[in-house]
């Protein structure tokens, strides 16, 4: 292994073990090991070992390879000087969010009836492999590419090794019971319903987001897309039968559904993704939590989602349906203020995140939140804060 | 009866096992039966590993019994 390389690789597996329990192995090329970071490399290497017959040995390009059990790994071929195979770099086994555990279980105890303590080994084993999403590997197998090779490349560059199958494919492919992503969906969904704030503990160890299905024309972009747009849809029904109203989680949907469309990475959508989840968590939990009557609660989200738009009292009560005299009155006697005062209150609240989390000029912010002027803006702002909007900021930048 | 020995290299076993004339059985002591020139099986067995235990205490039946001289290095001949 050449210097330069050893380096960055060290490097590399410092760094992801920052985010990830993740292991990182290289093997010569007759699949002999060379290193594993994995306290229990003897075990889940075997793992690989069932794979690696399927490796391609042509190709220079991060390879993805995964077995019909739901383990998949990424995988990097290093070269040497005259062109010829050293070694390959692999990071996995990584469960995706094909198969759950329990769904890996149960494939297996279709196929074997294993006495409990060999069932509880494979519980032990199983719980040893992290949870990560294709995308994210994918991610990290090109960064893995680039410490090896110098080269940068894009998703579409990757190989993908036909999937080893460990179990019989007709058991595969025609389940009795519930796919287990779609369990494992359910289960998320349900922390949406409730609107619980620990949702995201909860649901560490589900991932969704891909299903077997080839759904992007072989676009890998278009197809995370799809997946995510359908996901939104899920939540979106989700978080109504939470109690939020089907007005703004309608809108919620349209508005994550054009963010995702605007992705161009994959990581993108991810983030799209966590703040879909995030928000609607939070807005049901706020249904709950508050006293608020729904026809206000629909007021709020609307004014929420809208701040950037040029609110008027006849366009919000068009929007959710009601007179503006009628809605006004109630909007004064449930929150003791008006939808002026309130519009305000919240550009304000959002001013201030734009002011301490991004570079984006008071000029700017004031148009984005629809003022008339930036002195406008200043002055709303600090008869809110006590402080001009470039105080603020410096205030802000100065603490942290 | 052979067994494995304790500390040996699996990976290593499971590619010798690959080199064998015929099919190489794990037999567990509780009663499982481990085929370990399937795909399957070699991941089952990679689960056996984590419980030291269930690994010694199983025996290794190879069909062919010319197959134990390529497995010599990870069995321990014990009488029954």
């Amino acid at each position: 292994m050449g210097e330069n390389v050893e380096r960055n690789l060290r490097l590399f597996r410092e760094l992801l073990t920052c985010a990830h329990q993740m292991y990182f192995w290289t093997y010569d090329t007759q699949f002999s090991l060379i290193y594993s970071n994995c306290p229990s490399s003897e075990t889940i290497g075997l793992l690989f070992l069932s794979v690696s017959e399927n490796l391609s040995r042509e190709t220079d390009a991060p390879i993805l390879i995964s077995s019909n059990l739901g383990f998949t790994w990424t995988v990097n071929l290093e070269r040497d000087g005259c062109g010829l195979p050293l070694y390959y770099h692999v990071i996995g086994p990584t469960i995706t969010s094909r198969l759950s555990f329990p769904t890996i279980k149960e494939s297996i105890e279709k196929h074997r009836h294993l006495s409990p303590p060999l069932n509880e080994s494979i519980e032990i084993l199983l719980n040893l492999i992290p949870t990560v999403p294709i995308p994210k590997l994918m991610e990290y197998g090109l960064m893995l590419h680039y410490c090896i090779t110098g080269e940068k490349l894009t998703i579409s560059d990757f190989v993908y090794s036909e999937t080893v199958q460990l179990l019989p494919i007709e058991e595969n492919t025609h389940t009795q019971n519930p796919h287990g992503t779609w369990i494992m969906e359910q289960k998320l969904l349900n922390l949406i319903t409730e609107g619980n704030l620990n949702y995201k503990q909860e649901a560490s160890r589900l991932v969704i987001g891909t299903v077997s299905a080839e759904l992007g024309n072989g676009d890998t972009i278009r197809h995370y897309k799809n997946l995510n747009i359908a996901f939104i849809s899920s939540c979106t029904r989700a978080a109504i039968h939470g109690g939020l109203s089907p007005e703004t989680a309608y809108l919620l949907s349209d508005k994550y559904i054009h963010s995702t469309e605007a992705c161009t990475t994959l990581s993108e959508i991810a983030e799209v993704n966590d703040a879909m989840q995030d928000d609607f968590v939070h807005r049901v939990h706020a249904c709950k939590a508050n006293s608020l009557s729904p026809q206000i609660q629909q007021c709020c989200d609307y004014i929420q989602i809208h701040i950037e738009d040029s609110l008027t009292l006849f366009k919000i009560s068009s929007a959710i349906g009601y007179t503006p005299s009628w809605l006004s009155g109630k909007f004064r006697k449930e929150t003791g203020k008006t939808i002026s005062q309130y519009i305000a209150e919240y550009k304000i609240r959002r001013a201030k995140e734009l002011l301490i989390a991004s570079n984006t000029s008071i000029q700017e912010i004031a148009n984005q939140l629809n003022f008339k002027s930036q002195s406008h803006f200043g002055e709303l702002f600090r008869r809110h804060t006590g402080m001009t909007p470039g105080a603020y900021r410096a205030n802000r930048v100065e603490k942290h | 009866m052979y067994k494995l020995k304790s500390g040996v290299s699996l990976s290593m076993l499971i590619k010798d096992v690959q080199k064998c004339r015929s099919d190489v059985f794990f037999l567990s002591d509780s009663g499982d039966t481990l085929n370990l020139k399937s795909a399957l099986s070699q991941f089952i067995f990679a689960a056996t590993a984590t419980n030291p235990e269930l690994l010694t205490t199983g025996q290794i039946v190879c069909n062919d019994e010319a197959d134990y001289n390529y497995l010599a290095d990870y069995l321990v001949k014990e009488e029954t």
